[in-house]
């Protein structure tokens, strides 16, 4: 039957509504007590919401479509989505499964650390394809000149002088009558390393896993375990000041490359014992470290739960930057405007973990990636918090003018030129047209070329080395213009108009999202050329269509507006920092008060009261 | 088969065609649909100013003004050049081509002059239309239906009716402090607010005024001003201070400037107009509508003919408007409220000291109740048409429109008893309170 449909009503049957088959979304269940969270966070999965009405719906449906089940061929097959969901499906092994399964099998066999020295010197060097590999060190040495041992690391990863001063030495000064006879006989190791951190591993794997990280790998003959002792050094980037957010009042710190120093670049703004960082590697082949800081205390344990769950499920050979992870852990990858916020700044990563978020940081990335956020979190700047709060609210509002010219201006001045001239006040109409008279195109024409022309610049300027490149960048765009005018290519109000937008791209703090404005802007350029203000509507309403089902950890991309939510102090308008008394509402955080009502208590205190220095005593 | 590939958790590459497809038919609909109205500015030319006159091969001739898109600069050839010479065969004037053309009707006057002028003619930008007096006194009614029904009027447009031909009117309407024409013409209108000399008549009020029962509608009297009122002084005259400007427009006594003229008022019977209101009955006709802004009066001294004083008159809100029927007898009572600043006392005459200030408002509060129940019966016995749009009130008094619209307010309005009261209040008395004598040898 299904399949003498016309091509006609297969047609249809694409263009009508029907349940696809995206991976279901996450939703953050609403807690109102602190007693619920965990709870719920566990029946989330389970697939009941307790109270949840959101969740309660969406399982309804589920119930509701399996119900039906049986009752003729089209409900079967929605029913066969809708269960298949859950179902993993059968897919043939990618050659990197096989060779990991492959490694499985093989370190099964090889994976024990035998207590007998060729056989373990061996092991190593298999692992790490010596000898054609030369970045493994492998000195080998006699303790007390009688025990055979060797170290061995990473060139390069390892500090060299920590190995000489703290293992090597101790070990090479050892008189031989201290060492107890005995080939087997244990040695107490431990303490005669003098480096701080040393690990007994009794697993190759774990052992290969220290060396990659720079630590130093000891094995004496006759134990039964490899000891390891950290030694990672390695070249790095210090702390510089933020390239892409600079800002003028507040810290000039940015994220670096090395994992570690981000993370006590967090530390050092929120001393809180609550402050937990985890660990994940992601990458079969690259094994980056991922970090996920968070405040145990406040933050949402469904959300914790989520990030959890997506980065654990990523299966790729290879994580090279932050932005890799972005695209892999995004809710929607499609979407124009990014989801998740990144920033370079410890400070503004450290202000969204205080309310309730999760920083992400891959080691050799300096940014990180805050989640969940919402549109207005994106049209924040770092320096907000640091201005006078009428200041701050001032910048925010030309900065969503910014945004509405930068994705509005050339579409709209092409709906007003192609179609509704009336609209245009009759001086500057005359003056569009006199201006215009000499230019053989179109507009829609004369548009996209100083667009494109723009964008070539840009796209240039950023090649071009150093710092020719800002000045070319100018240059080319000034003379570009004003030749393109005096050739009678484009109209002068065209340059304007062009400028404008560019310009107000550059005043939209975050980098991501200019380039989506800058992506939607042709898409309103086009609307507005083929059907003026009517396809300007059009597309607005697609647009906000598509924001409206985005989400961003379970977080609804447009909440407070829609779904409404609690209004905070801190959204467009920012309200001076003692109004600001609660956490973000939809992130649903443990702990939504900040502080209590009454924050600058001096104002209501005897302002003739005696106060003493602070002492240390008081503890 | 089906079930295999709904498993499989990517879109099927043909349905993805297909889809793709309908989605490309869908939008190319609305991309095309969109081409087909699309239109450049530079297509067009913008037609700020339309004329009607009786035509002599064809029912009516129509001119169009429209500015030219030659660079701004080149335009003042003719701007310093001679007055007489405006004329040139291309009808080119200041930035703008004046261009006539006889028709059976306005649309049709559109479709020739765009198929000779080599650019379509858009009126969505027009900003006057201009009827002869002649045209306007025999009916406007059959050519102004087009314009309120074709959609790319504005409603903006204001309604003139000029003496003489509207012809040499729109010839005459250039731009002399600037080259910007939209502009010039723009702010002509906004010193209705500030003389009240003319009332600034919208196209749509003017046309809304045509069909409804209430009232009759008016338009902005206008002339071509020749320049040869002012004639030449003879020795040992002077002239006493005519402080009644009784003058149509074309007709005031000046020189240089702008040629036309925006004075008075048009009054219309339906669509025939019947006759015009002198400037200072304009101002009195403005107060009693509520469209009165401000203006300067100049009125002579009761306690010393031959001297003036001057006052700069606001209206403090609008007139409070009650009618009834009495005894089958229509009877309005209008009652509104003045401020009058002093601005010069020739006669220097402290009317603004406490004892004299009461007798002297006594005496304005007459002067404008005077004025306006003047006009009012000027309107009513003269042209008896209903300018002020008192029906409104007075249908108030009728249970059912039809009732109202049976009584046939528009010819019972001559017989309607009309009540002004005015209330003055003097306010300001600019710089000065009480001037001094002039000290002179000869000391009255």
């Amino acid at each position: 039957m299904k399949k003498e449909q016309s091509i006609f009503a297969k047609a249809l049957n694409l263009i009508t509504y029907k349940k696809t088959s995206r991976p279901e979304t996450f939703v953050l269940p609403e807690t109102d007590e602190k007693g619920n969270m965990s709870q719920n966070s566990n029946s989330q999965d389970k697939g009941k919401g307790g109270q949840d009405s959101k969740t309660l719906t969406q399982n309804q449906d589920k119930q509701n479509l399996s119900g039906k089940a049986g009752n003729g061929a089209d409900e079967q097959r929605v029913t066969g989505v809708g269960l298949q969901k859950r179902r993993i499906p059968k897919k043939p092994l990618s050659p990197s499964q096989v060779k990991a399964a492959k490694a499985a099998a093989d370190s099964e066999k090889t994976d024990e650390v035998k207590s007998d020295y060729d056989s373990n010197l061996e092991a190593i060097k298999q692992t790490f394809h010596l000898p054609e590999n030369k970045d493994l060190i492998i000195r080998e040495f006699k303790i007390g000149k009688k025990r055979k041992a060797f170290l061995c690391y990473l060139d390069g990863m390892a500090d060299k002088n920590i190995i000489n001063e703290y293992v090597l030495s101790p070990l090479l000064n050892m008189p031989g009558s201290v060492l107890p006879e005995g080939k087997s006989s244990a040695l107490d190791l431990e303490n005669i390393i003098e480096t701080n951190d040393v690990k007994k591993l009794k697993s190759i794997n774990k052992v290969t896993a220290e060396i990659l990280k720079g630590n130093t790998a000891l094995y004496v003959d006759g134990l039964d375990y490899i000891l390891t002792c950290e030694s990672i050094g390695f070249e790095k980037r210090g702390v510089e000041t933020p390239k892409s957010e600079a800002i003028v009042k507040g810290p000039q710190e940015g994220f670096s490359e090395n994992l570690r120093t981000n993370i006590s670049l967090l530390r050092r703004i929120i001393r809180n014992k609550d402050l937990v960082t985890e660990f994940f590697e992601i990458g079969e082949q690259s094994s980056t470290t991922v970090a996920v800081v968070y405040l145990q205390n406040i933050l949402n344990p469904a959300i914790l739960n989520e990030v959890r769950r997506r980065l654990q499920s990523i299966k790729t050979d290879f994580l090279l930057s932050v932005g890799m992870l972005e695209e892999l852990i995004e809710d929607n990858p499609y979407s124009i405007v990014p989801t998740i916020l990144t920033t370079e700044r410890p400070d503004r990563a450290a202000a969204n973990i205080m309310e309730g978020r999760v920083a992400i940081i891959v080691d050799g990335s300096p940014i990180a990636l805050i989640v969940p956020v919402t549109i207005n979190a994106l049209m924040h700047s770092s320096e907000d918090a640091g201005l006078k709060w009428y200041y701050t609210t001032g910048l925010r509002f030309i900065r969503f003018v910014a945004f509405a010219t930068a994705v509005l201006l050339p579409g709209f001045y092409l709906a007003l030129t192609t179609f509704n001239h009336e609209m245009i006040p009759t001086d500057l109409l005359i003056a569009i047209a006199k201006a215009k008279e000499n230019v053989p195109f179109p507009t829609i024409v004369e548009v996209l070329l100083m667009e494109l022309g723009f964008e070539l610049i840009r796209e240039a300027g950023v090649r071009i080395p150093g710092i020719i490149g800002n000045t070319l960048g100018i240059i080319g765009a000034l003379i570009l213009g004003e030749a393109a005018v005096s050739a009678n290519i484009v109209s002068p109000v065209l340059i304007i108009i062009v400028a404008a937008t560019g310009l107000s791209n550059f005043a939209i703090p975050n980098y991501s999202l200019a380039f989506g404005v800058r992506v939607l802007r042709f898409y309103f350029i086009l609307a507005g050329a083929f059907l003026g203000f009517y396809g300007l509507a059009l597309a607005a309403v697609l647009l906000v269509l598509m924001l409206v089902n985005l989400k961003s950890f379970g977080i609804p991309f447009l909440s407070i507006v829609a779904p409404r939510s609690k209004k905070g102090k801190d959204i467009v308008i920012r309200w001076p920092l003692w109004l600001q008394e609660s956490r973000p509402d939809f992130l649903n955080p443990q702990d939504r008060q900040r502080q209590p009502e009454i924050t600058r208590q001096w104002a209501q205190e005897d302002p003739n009261k005696q106060v003493p220095a602070p002492s240390d005593s008081k503890e | 088969m089906a079930k295999t590939k709904m498993q499989n958790l990517k879109m099927p590459v043909k349905e993805i065609k297909v889809l793709a497809y309908v989605l490309l038919l869908v939008f190319l609909a609305l991309f095309l649909a969109g081409c087909y109205d699309a239109k450049e500015i530079d297509q067009e030319v913008y037609a700020l100013v339309i004329g009607v006159d009786k035509g002599v091969n064809n029912a009516i001739r129509i001119t169009f003004q429209v500015p030219t898109y030659k660079d701004g600069g080149q335009g003042g050839m003719g701007g310093g050049g001679g007055d007489g010479d405006n004329g040139t065969e291309t009808g080119e004037l200041d930035g703008t081509v004046v261009a006539t053309v006889e028709a059976p009707s306005l649309i049709e006057a559109i479709n020739i002059l765009n198929a000779t002028s080599n650019r379509m003619i858009s009126l969505s930008h027009a900003k006057m239309l201009v009827f002869s007096e002649e045209y306007a006194r025999e009916g406007v009614g059959r050519y102004i239906e087009p314009l309120a029904r074709f959609r790319e009027v504005r409603e903006l447009m204001r309604v003139v009716v000029c003496r003489g031909k509207a012809e040499d009117f729109i010839k005459e309407n250039k731009p002399v402090i600037s080259q910007n024409i939209a502009k010039d013409i723009e702010l002509s209108y906004l010193q209705s607010q500030n003389t009240g000399y003319f009332r600034d008549v919208f196209f749509t009020e003017f046309y809304i005024d045509l069909l409804s029962p209430y009232g009759q509608p008016t338009a902005i009297y206008a002339g071509v001003n020749e320049f040869d009122q002012m004639l030449d002084s003879e020795p040992g005259l002077s002239a006493p201070p005519k402080t009644y400007l009784d003058i149509k427009p074309g007709l005031i006594p000046r020189k240089g400037g702008n040629k036309k003229d925006l004075f008075g008022t048009a009054v219309f019977d339906g669509d025939r107009m019947v006759g015009s209101l002198n400037p200072e009955e304009t101002r009195f006709f403005l107060m009693s509508i509520g469209e009165f802004e401000r203006s300067y009066f100049t009125l002579e001294d009761q306690n010393k003919p031959g001297y003036i004083y001057v006052l700069e008159v606001t209206a403090v809100s609008k007139p409070r408007i009650k009618a009834r029927i009495a005894d089958g007898v229509p009877v309005i009572d209008l009652s509104l409220e003045l401020d009058a600043d002093l601005a010069s006392i020739q006669s220097r005459i402290n009317y603004e000291k406490s004892d004299l200030i009461e007798g002297f408002e006594a005496y304005l509060e007459s002067y404008f109740q005077k004025g306006i129940k003047n006009t009012i019966e000027k309107t009513q016995k003269e042209f008896g048409t209903d300018i002020f749009q008192f029906g409104k009130k007075i249908a108030g008094n009728f249970r059912t429109i039809q009732e109202f619209e049976e009584y046939n307010w528009l010819k019972h309005y001559p017989e309607a008893e009309i009540n002004v009261n005015v209330k003055v209040n003097v306010r300001r008395s600019g710089y000065f309170y009480e001037t001094h004598h002039i000290f002179s040898t000869k000391l009255e």
